[in-house]
């Protein structure tokens, strides 16, 4: 690729006041943050709303970053894991904003896969039931190394700590992993339904147009 | 993805991406009121719907929300409620599109507050259309800026915006696609048969009408118009908006026009000899056009 700018070079122009700067930036990482948030959510449309929040909140703190990196991806994770410990005040706190959202389309599009959404978020439900058993920490640290496929030196940026700290704890996140998973097989069900969510915060991946209360 | 027990990674659904950015966008440059709650503090219980209040817009939910999401910034009055609003890149500004079904008035308003003399218009177009620029003249200095996960079922760009070289003074006009309202003609169409079309998928050429009609009724769209197309031995035709009864059941399909959402025009190879009104119509059209530059269809003599 010839003289695509880094990810650097687009946050140092976007903390300048290139707001376009900013947006390629979104383009090259949304899909990444989306994905990770639906990993710790298990529901695509809660993974959408907090991956708008995310980069709201990684643009409210634009000037305390320069990142160490090419890439801004780390930093971005590291400020998702913020918003997922918290989603639900880093969401009333981006309440204003998100409520400014242009309107979603009534219509579902075929080529969404709806059904096939449907599976993941089941899918993934089953597969937290074990997870989220594991301290909060070991559930960053698989989510980043194992899920999202980050290396230790990234998952140390996006965690805020050294690189051993982020292999010891990788580790052991594994082996208690293990354990868990071998004492619950057998008994492995899917998470019912408003466990993984707040009562009234389910919704499908592509909302219809009525009014959240 | 390294765990096979962990879905397979997916984009935004349709449109979203251009969407959440625009409104990412919007916000980045929105003039700053007051700062973000931090967590935990009080504040009113106001508390409105994201979708209260707007008007759903049907049809091409993909190239539909790239366009009505996309544009907020500005350069003088940037706010959410603008229809274009502006933002700075280099030495361009990039205007967007937020509101694609605001009036021509207001359009214009907008680039005027963002310095330009651009004429934008917004035709209402099939859905495969739908954010694509039907018509540019007179802006070399324009170009479009495209949604990165959007293409039209042609696989052309779906233009979301506009960049402007800074300091532009020319005069342009852009005619951009946006979705038709319930029942409003279209003023562009791909085929109907195209993907996001009312038809995507159904083949219908060389059916008869008989059969086209089962296949259109199937998919809950409407025959507004039976187009007849009539032709003389010289090539001499003419196309003649006919009544249903008058259409002979096994005469042929050559193809379905959109017409407007949920509508289409059905387009006909008839059989048999000119009925004598359409050769009448098409003889008091004169000759056709020859085909070779100075030619006549009497030469020779």
């Amino acid at each position: 690729m010839d003289n695509l700018p880094t990810d650097a070079e687009l946050w140092r122009r976007a903390v300048d006041g290139d707001t376009e700067a900013f947006g390629v930036i979104f383009d090259r990482h949304a899909r990444a943050v989306y994905n990770h948030c639906f990993r710790r959510t298990a529901d695509w449309s809660e993974a959408e709303d907090i991956t708008s929040v995310v980069f709201l909140e990684a643009w409210r703190r634009h000037g305390e970053l320069s990142p160490e990196r090419d890439s801004a991806l780390p930093w971005l994770l590291g400020v998702a894991n913020n918003v997922l410990r918290n989603r639900y005040r880093a969401k009333r706190s981006h309440r204003d904003a998100l409520d400014r959202m242009p309107a979603l389309s009534a219509e579902p599009d075929p080529a969404d896969d709806i059904a096939g959404r449907i599976d993941d978020e089941h899918q993934m439900r089953r597969v937290l039931v074990a997870v989220n058993r594991l301290p909060l920490a070991d559930q960053e640290i698989l989510s980043l190394c194992v899920w999202a496929g980050l290396s230790y030196d990234d998952a140390a940026i996006a965690l805020g700590l050294s690189v051993g700290t982020v292999r010891s704890r990788l580790s052991r996140a594994r082996v208690r992993l293990r354990e868990l998973t071998a004492s619950f097989r057998g008994e492995a069900r899917e998470l019912p339904a408003g466990t993984a969510h707040r009562p009234g915060e389910r919704h499908t991946a592509l909302r219809p147009p009525v009014e959240e209360s | 993805m390294t765990d096979p027990l962990i879905p397979e990674e997916r984009d935004l659904p349709s449109g979203r991406h251009a969407l959440r950015k625009a409104h990412l966008m919007a916000e980045m440059t929105r003039p700053v009121t007051s700062p973000p709650q931090e967590p935990g503090s009080a504040r009113p219980s106001r508390r409105r719907s994201r979708l209260a209040g707007r008007p759903a817009i049907a049809a091409a939910a993909a190239a539909v929300a790239a366009v009505a999401a996309t544009v907020v910034t500005g350069q003088n009055a940037s706010t959410a409620q603008a229809a274009v609003t502006c933002s700075k890149d280099h030495d361009y500004v990039v205007a967007r599109i937020m509101d694609p079904l605001a009036g021509h008035e207001r359009l214009r308003n907008d680039f005027r507050a963002c310095g330009f003399d651009i004429d934008l218009k917004l035709v209402p177009v099939s859905p495969s259309v739908v954010g694509s620029i039907v018509m540019m003249e007179g802006g070399q200095k324009i170009d479009t800026v495209d949604d990165p996960s959007c293409r039209t079922a042609s696989g052309a760009q779906c233009p979301i915006g506009l960049r402007i070289e800074a300091g532009f003074t020319g005069k342009a006009t852009v005619v951009l696609g946006r979705a038709a309202r319930s029942g409003e003609p279209y003023a562009s169409t791909n085929t109907s048969t195209a993907k996001g079309e009312a038809l995507e998928g159904v083949s219908v050429e060389g059916r008869t009408v008989a059969e086209a009609e089962t296949m259109i009724a199937q998919r809950h769209v409407t025959i507004a118009r039976y187009n007849v197309q009539w032709s003389l031995p010289d090539g001499r035709g003419y196309g003649d908006l006919t009544s249903r009864p008058k259409i002979d059941p096994a005469w042929r399909v050559t193809s379905v026009e959109p017409y407007a959402p949920g509508q289409v025009v059905l387009m006909i190879d008839p059989a048999g000899p000119v009925p004598s009104d359409i050769r009448q119509k098409i003889e008091g059209a004169g000759a056709p056009p020859s085909a070779v530059p100075g030619a006549t269809a009497t030469s020779g003599s």
